[in-house]
Order: C-alpha cells, then sequence, then structure tokens
C-alpha cells in the first residue's frame, strides 16, 4: 500500500503520514477503508514496527485515522475534511512547493513563458478534473 | 528503573595507555532496537563485550537487568543472546548436535522455532560445521542466539557474510521479534541500510565516545545539508547557527547543520541575497558527513 | 630473492621475546666460534654452544606459524614465485639453524688435530709414522662426524619445527598427537642404521635432499591432494567423531571445552610407546623421560581452557571464580584419565621389563606432579601465550626432565632417592603455587585478550 524508503532523509514515518494523507485528500483511501496492521506492514517492508505505530498514532491524533480493538485501523468519516481542515493553505502549499520550484525551473531553462506554462497547467487539471469526479464522494 | 535493560554510566575501557572508549552514558529500554555505528576501531565490539560481561570496565559501570554485566547471575544471563563477530562453532559437530549442544545450557529451549528457522534459512541438520560456508555458519550463529528467546540480544556485525537474500530473512526475523514488544535490540552493523530499517535508536560512536546517542527520526530530522546559493558569498568565519561542517569549494557552498530553524533560514538567505535549500540526509549521509 | 631474505628475517624476529633468543643465540654462537679453537673442551663450552643452538632455534620458532598461515591463504599463490620462495625461505632457516652445531663440532676437531700435528713434530721418525696414520684416521673420522652431525642436526631441527607446526597450527588434541608422533619419530626412527649412509658427504646430502624434496614436493602439491581426497577423508573422521561426541550427553561444558574424549590422546600415546617396547626399548631413564614429556602434553592442552571459556560465560550461571572451578574439575577428569593410562603403562613395563622398583616409586609421583604443573601452567594462560607464561614452562619443562634423568641414574642409592623426593616435594609446592596463580587470574579474565592474534587486534584497533 505505502512505498517506504528506509534511505530517504524523511523519517519512515513521516512518509507514512504524508502518504496517508495524500491519499486520503485524493479519495483513494475512503473512510471505512482499512489499513493495513501494523505487524504486516513491518514485515513486508522489513522495518521497525515502532515506526509505523507512531505514524498511525499520530495520524489517529489528527482525527484520520480510526483505532478499534482487536481489529485493523480505519479511516475515520470525515478524514477528507480533516484533511482539508487540519492543514491550512500555506502548509499544504508547502508540500508541493518543491514541485513547483523544479516545474518552475524546467520552464525557464526550456524557455517557456509564465503564459504558457500555466496552459499547461490547466490544461492537466481540467483532464484530471473529470477522472476527480468520477471517483470523488459527496460529503454527507 | 527496575525495567531498564541495560544501562550505563560513565563506562570507560583503557588498555594501558589507549582509551578505547570513554565517557559513555545510556540506557536501553525494552522495546528499543538500538543501531550502533562506528569506524573501524570506534569501539564498537569493546561496548559490546562491556556490556556481556567479557571484559571489565576501567571506568564507570554498566548494568545488565540491574546486575553489574561482570556479576550476572545465571538467571539473567539466561535472558541474553550474543553473536558475535567471528563464529564460536565447535567444528567437528553436525549441525544438529551443535544445536543440542547450546540448548543443553537453557531450561527454556524453543526448539520448535529452531527447527522452523533452520527450514526456513536453509540450514541442514545434517551438515558438519567444518564444511559450511561462512555465511551458513553466520546463519547458525544468528539462530543459536535466538533459541532462548532472549529479552536482550547484542549482535556484533551479524549480517557481514550474509548474501542479500539471507540479510533479507534476518532482518524480517529481527522485526518479528522486535514486534513482540518486551525485547531489546543491540547491533553493530557496517551496512547502514540495515540499522535505517530496524532500529528506532541510533548510537553513533565517534573517537570511543558517544557522539549521538536519539532516536533515528529524530537524528533525520535534525541534521540536514544546506544548499546556499547566492550572490554575497560567505565570509571565512561565517557563523551559521548549529553548523558541523561547512564546505565552500566552488559555487555552491553547502553545509551541514544540527536543528536548523525556519527563523536562521530567513536570516541566512537575507544573509548571502539568495536561497538556501534544506536537504534532509540519509543515515549513511548522515555518518559519512559527521567524519569530515 | 629480497621476498626470501625478507621472509627469514621475519621467522627469527617475530616478536620481541622472540628476538632476543635469536640474537642471543648467534651471539653465543659466535662466541663458541671464536672460543672454541682457543679454549680446551669443557663442559662450560659444551654448554655455551647447547644454549646457543638451542636459543637460535627457540627464536625461530614461530617459523612453522607464520609459513603455515601464509600457506594457507590465497594471496601467495597470486605473489610472483610465491609459495617457491615461501619454500626456500623456509629450507634457508632451517640450514641456518641446523649448521652452527656441525660446523662447530668440525672446527674443534680440526683444533684438535692441528695441536696432534704440532705435537708430532720434534718426535722420532717412528713415532711419525704412526702418529701420522692415526692423524690421518682421525681426520677421516671428524670429516665422517661431521657429516653425520649434520645429517643428524639437520632432520632433528626439521623434525622440531614440524612438531611445533602441528601444536601451533591445529590447536586441539589432533595437533598435539600429531606433534607427538613426529617427536617418537625423530627417537625411535631408523637413525642408528642409517648411520653408515650419514657419514660421507653423498649420503648426507641426498638424505637432507630427500627431506627437502619430499616437504617441497608435499607442500606444492597439496592443493590436488586435498581437492582428491575429499570425500573419503572426510567419512569415517566424522563418523568416529559424531559417536564419540554423543557420548557427552551431560556433559557439553567439557565439549566446548575440549576435555570431552581423552581416549584420543590416550590411544596416540599408547600405541607409540607399545609399539617401542615390542621393539625391545627396555632403557629405563629413556622411559622416565619420555613418560615425563607426555604427561605434560596432557596439561599443555589446558592452555586453551581460557579462550574455550568465553562460550561458558554467558551460557551458564557461572561467575568467573565458578568458571574456574569448572574448568579445573573438567580438565582433572580428563587428565586422570591420560595419566591412570600412562601410570599403568609405567608399572606393565616396569614389571614386564623388570626395572628397578626405586625407578617405579620415583617415576609414579613425578608423573603426577609433571601433569599437575604443566595442567596449572596451561590454565594461567589467560592473556595468550606471553613471556611470562612462556619462559616458566621452559623451566618447568628443564626441571621435570632433570629429575626424570636424576631419577633415572640414581638406580637406587639412597642419596639419590631422597634428592628425587625432595625436588619431587618442590615441585608440588610449585603447583600450588601455579594454581593459586591462575585462579586469580581467573578471578578477572579479560575474554578480550585471551587469544594473542585478538589481543592485538584490539590494541591495534583502540
Amino acid at each position: 500500500m505505502f512505498i517506504l524508503n528506509p534511505q530517504s532523509g524523511v523519517p519512515i514515518y513521516r512518509q507514512i503520514l504524508e502518504q496517508v494523507r495524500r491519499m486520503i485528500a485524493s479519495g483513494q483511501l475512503r473512510p471505512g477503508a482499512e489499513l493495513p496492521s501494523i505487524r504486516e506492514l513491518a514485515l513486508t517492508h522489513a522495518v521497525n514496527a515502532m515506526t509505523i505505530s507512531k505514524a498511525y498514532s499520530l495520524l489517529e491524533t489528527e482525527g484520520l485515522l480510526v483505532r478499534h480493538r482487536g481489529k485493523l485501523m480505519t479511516v475515520a468519516g470525515l478524514a477528507r475534511n480533516a484533511v482539508r481542515g487540519q492543514s491550512p493553505l500555506n502548509k499544504r502549499l508547502e508540500q508541493i512547493d518543491h514541485l513547483v520550484d523544479q516545474l518552475v525551473l524546467a520552464a525557464r531553462q526550456l524557455q517557456l513563458s509564465e503564459g504558457e506554462l500555466a496552459k499547461a497547467l490547466r490544461r492537466k487539471w481540467e483532464e484530471t478534473d473529470e477522472k476527480h469526479d468520477r471517483r470523488s464522494i459527496t460529503p454527507r | 528503573m527496575k525495567n531498564t535493560t541495560v544501562e550505563a554510566s560513565h563506562l570507560g575501557k583503557a588498555y594501558g595507555a589507549t582509551r578505547v572508549l570513554q565517557g559513555l552514558s545510556f540506557s536501553v529500554e525494552p522495546g528499543d532496537v538500538v543501531g550502533v555505528l562506528g569506524k573501524n576501531g570506534a569501539g564498537k565490539t569493546t561496548l559490546l563485550e562491556l556490556m556481556l560481561g567479557f571484559t571489565l570496565p576501567t571506568e564507570g559501570e554498566v548494568r545488565v537487568f540491574g546486575h553489574e554485566s561482570t556479576r550476572m547471575p545465571g538467571a539473567a544471563k539466561a535472558r541474553v543472546g550474543f553473536v558475535p563477530q567471528q563464529d564460536e562453532l565447535l567444528d567437528q559437530l553436525n549441525v544438529a548436535d551443535q544445536i543440542r549442544v547450546i540448548a543443553s545450557f537453557y531450561k527454556n529451549w524453543d526448539g520448535e522455532l529452531m527447527t522452523r528457522l533452520c527450514e526456513e534459512w536453509g540450514i541442514r541438520a545434517s551438515a558438519r560445521i567444518k564444511s559450511m560456508s561462512v555465511g551458513e555458519r553466520q546463519k547458525l550463529s544468528i539462530l543459536l542466539a535466538l533459541g532462548h528467546r532472549p529479552d536482550l540480544l547484542l549482535l556484533d556485525e551479524p549480517v557481514a557474510s550474509l548474501d542479500p537474500i539471507a540479510r533479507r530473512q534476518f532482518l524480517e526475523q529481527l522485526v518479528e521479534i522486535s514486534s513482540e514488544g518486551q525485547r531489546a535490540i543491540i547491533f553493530s552493523s557496517h551496512i547502514v541500510s540495515d540499522i535505517e530499517r530496524l532500529a528506532n535508536r541510533i548510537w553513533i560512536l565517534k573517537e570511543g565516545r558517544l557522539f549521538w546517542q536519539g532516536d533515528l527520526d529524530s537524528l533525520k530530522e535534525s541534521i540536514v545539508r544546506l544548499h546556499l546559493r547566492g550572490s554575497i558569498p560567505l565570509p571565512e568565519e561565517a557563523g551559521i547557527p548549529g553548523a558541523i561542517s561547512i564546505r565552500r569549494d566552488a559555487s555552491f557552498p553547502t553545509a551541514i547543520v544540527r536543528d536548523w530553524s525556519d527563523s536562521a533560514q530567513v536570516e541566512l538567505e537575507r544573509r548571502i541575497d539568495g536561497s538556501v535549500e534544506v536537504q534532509p540526509l540519509g543515515l549513511e549521509e548522515i555518518f559519512v558527513e559527521l567524519h569530515r | 630473492m629480497k621476498a626470501v631474505i625478507r621472509l627469514v628475517m621475519t621467522y627469527a624476529s617475530g616478536t620481541r621475546v622472540l628476538r632476543v633468543f635469536s640474537i642471543a643465540g648467534a651471539a653465543f654462537i659466535i662466541v663458541s666460534f671464536v672460543l672454541v679453537p682457543i679454549l680446551p673442551p669443557s663442559n662450560a663450552l659444551l654448554f655455551l654452544v647447547f644454549a646457543g643452538a638451542t636459543a637460535f632455534f627457540l627464536g625461530s620458532a614461530l617459523m612453522p606459524v607464520i609459513f603455515g598461515q601464509i600457506a594457507r591463504g590465497r594471496s601467495i599463490r597470486v605473489l610472483p614465485l610465491g609459495r617457491v620462495k615461501l619454500l626456500a625461505s623456509v629450507f634457508i632457516t632451517v640450514t641456518i639453524v641446523a649448521l652452527p652445531l656441525p660446523l662447530l663440532e668440525l672446527v674443534g676437531s680440526q683444533v684438535v688435530l692441528s695441536a696432534y700435528r704440532q705435537d708430532l713434530h720434534g718426535a722420532t721418525p717412528a713415532h711419525i709414522a704412526v702418529g701420522t696414520a692415526a692423524l690421518e684416521r682421525f681426520r677421516q673420522g671428524s670429516i665422517e662426524n661431521f657429516w653425520w652431525t649434520l645429517t643428524g642436526s639437520f632432520l632433528t631441527t626439521v623434525g622440531l619445527y614440524l612438531t611445533l607446526w602441528f601444536i601451533t597450527s591445529q590447536r586441539s588434541i589432533a595437533g598435539y598427537v600429531k606433534g607427538l608422533l613426529v617427536i617418537l619419530f625423530m627417537m625411535y626412527g631408523p637413525s642408528h642404521q642409517l648411520r653408515e649412509f650419514s657419514v660421507t658427504m653423498k649420503g648426507s646430502l641426498i638424505q637432507i635432499g630427500t627431506v627437502c624434496v619430499l616437504f617441497g614436493a608435499g607442500f606444492l602439491l597439496w592443493p590436488r591432494w586435498q581437492a582428491m581426497t575429499l570425500r573419503w577423508r572426510f567419512a569415517p573422521q566424522a563418523a568416529l567423531g559424531r559417536a564419540l561426541e554423543r557420548s557427552v550427553a551431560g556433559r557439553e561444558a567439557d565439549l566446548v571445552l575440549g576435555t570431552a574424549n581423552p581416549w584420543l590422546l590416550i590411544g596416540a600415546q599408547v600405541v607409540p610407546i607399545v609399539f617401542a617396547t615390542t621393539i625391545g626399548f627396555y632403557s629405563p631413564a629413556v622411559w622416565l623421560f619420555y613418560l615425563t614429556i607426555f604427561s605434560t602434553v596432557a596439561g599443555a592442552i589446558a592452555c586453551q581452557a581460557a579462550e574455550r571459556s568465553r562460550v561458558l560465560w554467558l551460557r551458564g550461571g557461572w561467575s568467573r571464580a565458578d568458571l574456574f572451578v569448572l574448568v579445573e574439575r573438567s580438565f582433572w577428569r580428563h587428565n586422570a584419565f591420560v595419566l591412570g593410562s600412562l601410570i599403568a603403562l609405567m608399572v606393565g613395563i616396569g614389571s614386564y621389563a623388570a626395572l628397578p622398583l626405586s625407578l617405579l616409586a620415583a617415576g609414579l609421583p613425578l608423573l603426577l606432579v609433571s601433569t599437575v604443573l604443566s595442567t596449572y601452567l596451561g590454565l594461567m594462560v589467560t592473556r595468550g601465550l606471553r613471556f611470562v607464561e612462556g619462559s616458566l614452562a621452559v623451566v618447568v619443562m628443564l626441571a621435570l626432565m632433570a629429575v626424570a634423568i636424576i631419577a633415572a641414574r640414581s638406580g637406587g642409592g639412597q642419596k639419590d632417592i631422597v634428592i628425587v623426593v625432595v625436588l619431587e616435594v618442590v615441585l608440588a609446592g610449585a603447583a600450588l603455587a601455579l594454581r593459586s596463580a591462575a585462579k586469580s587470574r581467573w578471578a578477572r579474565i579479560d575474554w578480550m585478550l585471551c587469544r594473542p592474534d585478538r589481543s592485538l587486534r584490539v590494541r591495534a584497533a583502540g
């Protein structure tokens, strides 16, 4: 379910945090969906179980996950809103900051104008809008 | 305090005039997986052997399960497992007999675990130890340390001779052990990626001292590399707060800093009139940079 | 050539202690060469010569170990002419160690010859004729002696090095046994029958050459031999090993310490002794002497106890003091068997050969004392074999041999028996002293320093 890179400078628990948040925000993880157990994740990725447990606990505190006694953790009902509501705008923008950086740098190197870049962005947005609509759930 | 698995205060070891270790103070709780990093000769093996009571400290003390390491009673030793760097197998026996010999010393030996692991790791019970390859012998050494389900497991370069598949099997076994909660594992390894996977605490030994002891996560979040791109060059004694090392070669100086903050970033960007990019570092990079 | 010289130098000066021995030995020998032509033959001069040769030999005692390590390594095959040069260095070392004695003897006899020739100058013609003939015979005799001594010296040196190799490289009972067998072969080998062959230059050189060729060929062809015989060498060894180890259940600590099976050592000692008896070797001195040496081997194995007990520290509830008691008991059990069989042999051979009762009376306690002494000396080795332990071992060996010789020569005289008994009591006291030394060392044993190579690595790393 997750793509974990133990050698990254980003700690493993943070990688899980960010991936879970992104998957909830994009709708890949819907409310009620079950997440793999800590032990299973630890064994699959051959990483310390405590770091996964840390991530899950933090997500639970944020209100994104719900712990059930004796069963797997699930995504909370209002998770998607929680993700959106939790992170103020600039924090979320921060998460894609480096991508924006790369995009602008590449565009400049290829001597594209700001308008051309904006046009490409808009086109891509409209493409994914359709896919996004089909998958999105109307909030209750 | 009572439940601490290993506890050391001002531990030191010297041979004649040479001080191998000095001033080590640390504690290991049940559930910790400690990765010990250090250059060759930094004292990793000595530290492990001190903890096991093989050698006597010349200063300070270290306690295991509350007992001084050189005076551990039998009950405490039965909760400790050790995988040495060079195996101590009896060449003339075969695997089954060797396991039987070690098992005879323990009351709570888990024979089923042994059989299962032998099968999973591909060790034949009838193989003669003299004729086994280095990797197989090492696997057997590791196995023999797990049979009595120790609460404290110490490993000295356990995977040095294992191929990637064997290493992965070993890692998975350690993950399984450590996820059972109340055990402590301390292991030294050159394979930093293994430590990155398994450990939640890191000890970095540098010249006989504990340069860093703390969470792996905090270590990664604390130590970062800064890429400075600005029009004003850094003067000689540039004070970058928390800098461990600064490289000024070429046009893009970099610096390794500890506990970098947003305000420091803003300040630095103003001083060099440019941008400062923060690059998080993997454990191997951190280790190498700390030794520059 | 450079490599060969460098290797030879390394053999002679491996550690500080050995370097001292080499230099001292060389000095003694040079002094002997100077003194022999000038001084009349005397016991002191003889002692000087022998001490020099022995010290010189001891100084290069590392050669078998170094040779074995290099030979077993892989890099020697990649170095240009590596194995040939290694062989050459060994032969050169053996020659250097073996030559002084025969040469000194030759020098000595030439001096005597020229002295006699001087005497003949003023004598009557008849005298001169007889004297010249006698001188000629003497001269020929001295040359024959030279070749005889050369052969003997060379072969003995080779044998001693071989023994050292087996003992130090295999570090197990099998190694000691092989070393013992080499010693026995040297002593009981057909040296007397070969005497006629050894007194000419051709004969002597042929013998020396044969040994060299055999050794060289064996060394160079060893890997091929190993590969060819792998299968059938292993199987009987394995079966025997398994059968013997199965009977150890309940005494796993003995297995770890290496004392689980005394019968191997017993067999290795009994067989050659019985064999020698059947060829008719009954001299009491010889018997006592060699039985004493054998009884020390059983104890010498104890010097591995310290490093082997490291495994036991973590596996059982023994404190360091407890471990000493455990190890002591284990070795006593093992050595009791070995000692018992040696004593039985001694009594048996003694009554068969009708050796004097006093000899037995002196010999039994001597065997016991030597086993005890060497066991505790071995147990004292908790930091690798260093100067203290090494020189103690030499002193103990010499003392035991001296007592054995005195006891054998006594032939029942009252005074001698008293001397022997007193000496044995002194040695027993020494054994007790060694025991308390060993005990206090074990109370503070540091397993990081147990093996010399490990302690070297630790010191280098730290």
